[in-house]
C-alpha cells in the first residue's frame, strides 16, 4: 500500500469540531469531562479517549485579530520517536505510514508519550490495562478504502487524504496560490520536518501561530535511551514493576517543562 | 434565498452580515471555499470576529441593531460612487414610476403617521394614502424613463439615502470610515454587469424591531448592484434549522397560509379575500390557489357554492404571534399549548416571563426527544412546583434521522429522506402523533358536538390507519378532483377553474408529480451547466433554482455574464440552465423590464409601499439602545412595533452595555438534542459570555471567571470569555462596551446553564413580530 498522508491545509479550518467529534464517533471513544476556561478549544488536552481534537490560537497581528484554528492528532512520523522509545516493541511503523500501537503488547509505561515531539499519546485504563492511546490513522478504514474519519467528516476540505506523493504537490501548489493571493506567510509543514511528516499542513504563518512546534525535535535521550537499552528491552520493561522507567519518564517531563 | 447554497461558488464577492456562516452553516463554507479557491472575496460584517470572520478577507464590525444604518450607508455609497448598474436599477425596479407628490418624511417618521395607542406609548401606524404610485386614468403608473421628475422613485431614493453619508454611518455603527469604505469598495465593485455579489444573512438580520427593513436593505442594495437573479449573486436567507423553509412553506407562521397566501382577517368571506388579490403579477392566481387548497383539506364538502368552505378557516383577529400569544397566556387567556420540537423556554424572548406565563396553562403538551426545559419549566430554579397546577404530557418524538419524508433547505430544494434507522424506544414520528391526535379530536366532537364541529368533521384526512407521508405529500403537491391525477405544475391552477385542482401548497406543484418516480427522490447529478442540478431533487416554484432569472440577461436576453448564463437568448430561443421564471414562449422583448412576476408592477421595488413601517428603509435604533440617532428626531426605535411592557424598557444609566446573542457551532437551537449528546458537551461544555479585554479589565474579570450579567428583565450567572475578538465601538463619539452570549443553554439536561433569554426583551419587528435578540443593554459584573 502506498504512503498515505493527512493533509490539513488550515486556511480552510473554520473550528467546526466535525473531525474531533467524527474521530470521537467512529473509534467510539467517551466523552471527557471538560469545563470551559475562556477558550473554544476543548477538550483542552489529549487524553486516552481523545485522538483528535481542534487547537485554537487566538493573537493580534499588524493591529487585526488573527484566530487560527487546526486539527491535532498523531503526526504519524517517517521516523516514529516513540516507536523508537517503546521498550517492548509495542509501536510499529505500518507500510502505509501509519504508526499504530499493538495494544496487547504495551504495558502503559509512557515512555512514547515523553519522547513524542508533539506530545501526542495518553497513557490510560480505556480497555481495563494501563497502554498509551493515540490515533491509529483510522487503520481499519485506510485498510478497507476509506479515508479517515477526520477527513470524510470536513465539510470545506481543509482535512483530506491521500497518497503522500499527491498530497504533497497539491499542498505544494496551493501555498503557492497562496503567496500569489498575498499571504506572505504561507508555508509548508511536515514535508522536511523530522524527515517527514505524516500528516501535511498548509499554513498562512509560522508554526507556533498554530500551535505546532516550530524545529520538532526528538531528543537526544530518545536515541541514547533506544541504542543503549534495546538488547535489555525487556528487562528495562520489568523495571516497570519497579517504577524505574516511569521515573525517568517523569524526570524528562520535569526537565522538559522547566526549559 | 434567491438562489441556493451550490450557487454560491460563482459569487465574486461575498458578504456575511447578520450571520456566522461557518458556526451556524458550517456546510455552506464549502461552497464559499470554492468561490475563494477561485479568486473571491469573503466579507464579513458581525459585532463579533466569528469562526467566519476568521476565515474572510476583510472583517468590519458592527454595533447590534444598526445593520439598516450600515446597509443604507452601501446603498448611498454605490449612488454617489456611480458604482450602482444602471440599466439593471433602470429596467428591473421601479426607480422610473412616479410617487404621490405627497409622499415625504421628516424626524423619522414618513407621511402619514397617526397615534397608535394599541401598539404603546407614543406608538404609530400608517395611513398609507400618499404612499403611492401616480396613475393615468387607466390605472397605468405614470414613469419618468429619465429619472429625472423629482417625484419618480430613484429621485426619492437618491435623497432619502444621501443622509447615510460614511461619517453618519460610522458614527451610528461604530465601523471605522476606512473599514466601511475597504467594504464599500469591495462590495459595491460588484455593481457592474459581469460581477456577482453574494449577500448571507440569518438571524443576525431578521431578529430586531426593524428586523423585516434590515431585509429589504440587503434586497435594495442587491437591486442596486444587479446581484439578483444572477449566478452568485443573491439574497440569501440562511435558515438555521433542518426544515424551518419547509415549515413556513407549509403556512407554520400565524398570519401565512400554505404558499405564502394571507391569512383571512378578522370579518372576511372569501369575497373580501379575493377582492384584495393582487392586481398584476403570479398573484393574480391567488383565487384558484386558495380554492385548490379548501378542496384539499374539505375535499367534496367544499364548492363554489359554499365558497369552498373558507369560513372554516380560523380568522386572524389579533396578533397571534408567538411573543404575542404568550403575553396572552401570561394573562390566563391561553388554557393549553401544544410544543412540537420547540423549546421557547429557552429560545423565546424574556423567558423568565415565559415560565410563569406556562403556569397559568391547564395544560401543556410537548412532543420532543428529551425533557426540555419547555416541558420542565415547572423544575426551573426560580418555579415553586407547589404553586403549579399545569398538567404536562411529554410525547416521546422521533429524531430527524428515524422518520422519512421531506425537508426543504433554504434554497428551496425539496429533498426526499429515506428513514436510517427505527426510533428509539416508543417515540413516534409527528405525524403519527398529530394523525392520531387527530383522529381523537374528531371522535370527541363526533360524540360532543362542541361549538364549531364541522372545520374537524368535515375535513379530509383519509392517509391510512399508520399516516402514510406519501399520501400527505401527493395531497400538497395537488392532484385533479375528478380522477386523482397529480398535478406536474402551476399550468394546472392557470389553466383551470377553481375547484378543478385541489393542492395543499400551491408553490409545492411539481414535488411529487408521480407516485412511484417523485422529483423530490431524484438524484442525478449534473455534469455539465451552472451548477443548477435540475434533476437532483426539485426546488420550489417550479424546480427553479435561481428565482427572478429573467432579470440575469439585458434586454435583448444576453447574459450580463456570458461566462455563467442562467438563462439566454440565442437570437431564436431561450436557451436554458435552469428554469425560465418569466415567459420563455416569447422574445425577450416581451419580458424585458418584466422579470420580478410576482408584484403588480412586474418591477422590483426600491420604493415598497406594502411594509408596516415606511416604503423606505430607514435606520431606528432598537428598543433598548445605549446611544441617540441623530436622523430620527424624536423617535428613538421603530415607531410601529408593539411595546407589550413597557415598564421592562431599561435605561443606558443602568444597563450601559450592548448585549448580542448568537449561536456555536457545537450546539444546535436551544441545545435540547446537543446539549444531550456527550461529545458536543465536551466540545462546548459550559454557558460562557465574550467581553473585550478593556470591559474584563473595567469590571475586575478574569478569562473564565463567574459574572453576572444583568438586564432590566433579570441576571444570569456564566463564566466569562476575555477576548480581543470582541472590542468597544465608538458610537457617535463614545466609547461603547458589546457583551455576547450564546443561546443554547438551560437548566435542563446532561450540560446545564444560564438562559440568555431571561435577559432579553419582549418586543418584535413591526412586521412580522421576530422578537428583538439581537441588541438589547445589559449591565455586568464579577460574581463572587
Amino acid at each position: 500500500m502506498a504512503k498515505k498522508v493527512r493533509l490539513i491545509d488550515t486556511t480552510k479550518c473554520m473550528g467546526c469540531k466535525g473531525c474531533q467529534v467524527a474521530c470521537k464517533q467512529w473509534n467510539q471513544l467517551p466523552a471527557t469531562e471538560t469545563t470551559f476556561t475562556g477558550s473554544y478549544e476543548n477538550p483542552a488536552d489529549f487524553a486516552p479517549e481523545t485522538w483528535g481534537r481542534v487547537k485554537f490560537n487566538e493573537y493580534e497581528s499588524g493591529g487585526k485579530v488573527k484566530w487560527n484554528m487546526n486539527f491535532s492528532s498523531c503526526m504519524h512520523c517517517s521516523d516514529p520517536a516513540c516507536a523508537n522509545i517503546c521498550p517492548v516493541n509495542a509501536i510499529h511503523k505500518m507500510d502505509n505510514n501509519a504508526v499504530l500501537i499493538d495494544k496487547d503488547t504495551c504495558i502503559g509505561c509512557g515512555l512514547c508519550k515523553t519522547a513524542c515531539p508533539f506530545d501526542i499519546p495518553r497513557i490510560g485504563n480505556l480497555t481495563g490495562k494501563p497502554a498509551s492511546w493515540k490515533c491509529t490513522f483510522c487503520f481499519d478504514r485506510i485498510t478497507n478504502g476509506k479515508g479517515t474519519a477526520c477527513a470524510t467528516a470536513c465539510p470545506t476540505g481543509a482535512i483530506s487524504y491521500g497518497d503522500e506523493s499527491a498530497k504533497i504537490a497539491e499542498a505544494e501548489a496551493r501555498v503557492a496560490e497562496l503567496k500569489k493571493r498575498g499571504v506572505a506567510g504561507a508555508q509548508l509543514y511536515g514535508k522536511e520536518e523530522l524527515g517527514g511528516l505524516g500528516v501535511i499542513y498548509v499554513l498562512a504563518d509560522t508554526p507556533d501561530k498554530y500551535k505546532l512546534p516550530v524545529n520538532p525535535e526528538v531528543a537526544l535521550s530518545t536515541y541514547v535511551w533506544n541504542v543503549a537499552l534495546k538488547p535489555v528491552k525487556f528487562l528495562a520493561a520489568v523495571g516497570l514493576t519497579f517504577g524505574l522507567i516511569g521515573k525517568i519518564a517523569e524526570k524528562k517531563e520535569t526537565m522538559e517543562k522547566a526549559s | 434565498m434567491t438562489n441556493h447554497w451550490i450557487d454560491y461558488q460563482h459569487s465574486d464577492v461575498i458578504m456575511n452580515i447578520g450571520g456566522n456562516t461557518a458556526e451556524n452553516h458550517p456546510i455552506s463554507m464549502k461552497w464559499i471555499q470554492k468561490a475563494l479557491d477561485k479568486g473571491a472575496k469573503l466579507i464579513v460584517v458581525d459585532p463579533r470576529f466569528t469562526r467566519t470572520a476568521a476565515l474572510a478577507d476583510v472583517y468590519a464590525p458592527i454595533r447590534p441593531g444598526t445593520n439598516t444604518a450600515f446597509l443604507n450607508g452601501l446603498i448611498n455609497y454605490a449612488i454617489v460612487n456611480n458604482k450602482y448598474h444602471k440599466d439593471y436599477v433602470k429596467m428591473y425596479t421601479n426607480a422610473s414610476s412616479l410617487i404621490n407628490p405627497a409622499f415625504g418624511y421628516s424626524d423619522g417618521l414618513f407621511t402619514g403617521a397617526e397615534d397608535a395607542p394599541a401598539r404603546g406609548p407614543g406608538q404609530k401606524s400608517y395611513k398609507t394614502d400618499t404612499w403611492t404610485y401616480q396613475r393615468d386614468a387607466e390605472g397605468k403608473i405614470l414613469k419618468d424613463e429619465t429619472l429625472q421628475d423629482p417625484n419618480c422613485v430613484w429621485q426619492l431614493f437618491k435623497k432619502f439615502y444621501s443622509r447615510y453619508d460614511v461619517k453618519t454611518v460610522s458614527e451610528l455603527t461604530g465601523c471605522p470610515e476606512d473599514k466601511f469604505i475597504e467594504v464599500a469598495e469591495l462590495f459595491c465593485s460588484t455593481g457592474q454587469p459581469g460581477k456577482a455579489g453574494n449577500i448571507s444573512y440569518a438571524m443576525g438580520i431578521t431578529q430586531f424591531s426593524h428586523g423585516s427593513q434590515n431585509t429589504r436593505a440587503i434586497s435594495i442594495l442587491q437591486l442596486l448592484l444587479g446581484n439578483v437573479g444572477i449566478a452568485g449573486g443573491g439574497v440569501n436567507a440562511q435558515r438555521g434549522q433542518i426544515n424551518v423553509q419547509g415549515a413556513t412553506d407549509m403556512g407554520m407562521l400565524y398570519h401565512i397560509l400554505p404558499g405564502y397566501m394571507p391569512m383571512p382577517r378578522d370579518g372576511q368571506d372569501l369575497a373580501a379575500y379575493n377582492a384584495a388579490t393582487p392586481a398584476g403579477g403570479f398573484w393574480v392566481n391567488r383565487p384558484k390557489f386558495i380554492a385548490a387548497m379548501l378542496k384539499a383539506w374539505y375535499g367534496d364538502k367544499a364548492t363554489a357554492e359554499n365558497d369552498f368552505c373558507f369560513d372554516y378557516l380560523p380568522r386572524l383577529d389579533k396578533d397571534r404571534s408567538s411573543v404575542a400569544y404568550y403575553t396572552y397566556m401570561a394573562k390566563g387567556e391561553i388554557k393549553g399549548l401544544f410544543c412540537f420540537a420547540d423549546n421557547p423556554v429557552v429560545s423565546g424572548a424574556s423567558t423568565i416571563k415565559k415560565r410563569k406565563a406556562q403556569a397559568k396553562l391547564d395544560w401543556l403538551v410537548c412532543a420532543d426527544l428529551f425533557e426540555n426545559e419547555t416541558a420542565a419549566f415547572w423544575k426551573a430554579p426560580d418555579m415553586n412546583p407547589a404553586e403549579i397546577d399545569t398538567e404536562v404530557f411529554l410525547l416521546p418524538a422521533a429524531a430527524p434521522f428515524e422518520k422519512e419524508g421531506t425537508v426543504a433547505n433554504s434554497g428551496r430544494w425539496i429533498q426526499w429522506r429515506n428513514k436510517a434507522q427505527e426510533p428509539t424506544g416508543n417515540a413516534k414520528s409527528d405525524l403519527w402523533i398529530v394523525d392520531k391526535l387527530f383522529k381523537a379530536v374528531r371522535e370527541l366532537y363526533k360524540k360532543e358536538g362542541g361549538a364549531f364541529p364541522a372545520p374537524i368533521l368535515e375535513m379530509t384526512w383519509d392517509y391510512g390507519n399508520e399516516p402514510d407521508v406519501a399520501k400527505v405529500c401527493m395531497e400538497i403537491n395537488g392532484y385533479y378532483v375528478a380522477d386523482g391525477k397529480l398535478m406536474t405544475g402551476f399550468a394546472d391552477f392557470v389553466n383551470n377553474d377553481p375547484g378543478v385542482v385541489a393542492a395543499g401548497a400551491w408553490i409545492y406543484a411539481g414535488f411529487y408529480q408521480d407516485a412511484a418516480n417523485p422529483n423530490c427522490k431524484r438524484r442525478i447529478k449534473e455534469t455539465e451547466g451552472i451548477g443548477s442540478n435540475l434533476e437532483w431533487s426539485w426546488a420550489w416554484p417550479m424546480n427553479r433554482r435561481i428565482v427572478y432569472n429573467r432579470a440575469s440577461c439585458d434586454a435583448a436576453g444576453n447574459p450580463w455574464n456570458p461566462d455563467l448564463p442562467v438563462v439566454w437568448w440565442d437570437g431564436k430561443e431561450w436557451k436554458r440552465h435552469d428554469v425560465p421564471d418569466f415567459n420563455a414562449a416569447v422574445p425577450p422583448e416581451d419580458t424585458a423590464s418584466k422579470a420580478f412576476i410576482m408584484t403588480p408592477e412586474l418591477q422590483a421595488r426600491l420604493f415598497a409601499a406594502g411594509m408596516v413601517d415606511g416604503p423606505f428603509t430607514e435606520h431606528y435604533e432598537p428598543w433598548e439602545s445605549v446611544t441617540k440617532n441623530k436622523l430620527t428626531g424624536n423617535v428613538e426605535f421603530n415607531p410601529c412595533s408593539t411595546v407589550w411592557y413597557p415598564e421592562d424598557r431599561g435605561s443606558a444609566e443602568d444597563y450601559p452595555y450592548i448585549a448580542t446573542t448568537y449561536r456555536l457551532v457545537e450546539h444546535y437551537q436551544t441545545g435540547a438534542m446537543t446539549r444531550n449528546m456527550p461529545w458536543l458537551k465536551e466540545a462546548m461544555p459550559e454557558m460562557f459570555c465574550e467581553i473585550s479585554p478593556s470591559l474584563a479589565a473595567k469590571i475586575g474579570v478574569s478569562n473564565g471567571d463567574m459574572v453576572e450579567v444583568e438586564s432590566k428583565r433579570g441576571k444570569i450567572k456564566m463564566k466569562a470569555a476575555v477576548t480581543t475578538r470582541v472590542r468597544p465601538l465608538i458610537i457617535n463619539g463614545e466609547e461603547k462596551e458589546i457583551v455576547g452570549m450564546p443561546m443554547h443553554w438551560g437548566f435542563m439536561g446532561l450540560s446545564t446553564g444560564a438562559t440568555c433569554n431571561d435577559l432579553s426583551p419582549t418586543i418584535g419587528c413591526a412586521n412580522t413580530t421576530i422578537p428583538e435578540f439581537k441588541s438589547f443593554i445589559c449591565n455586568i459584573r464579577r460574581a463572587g
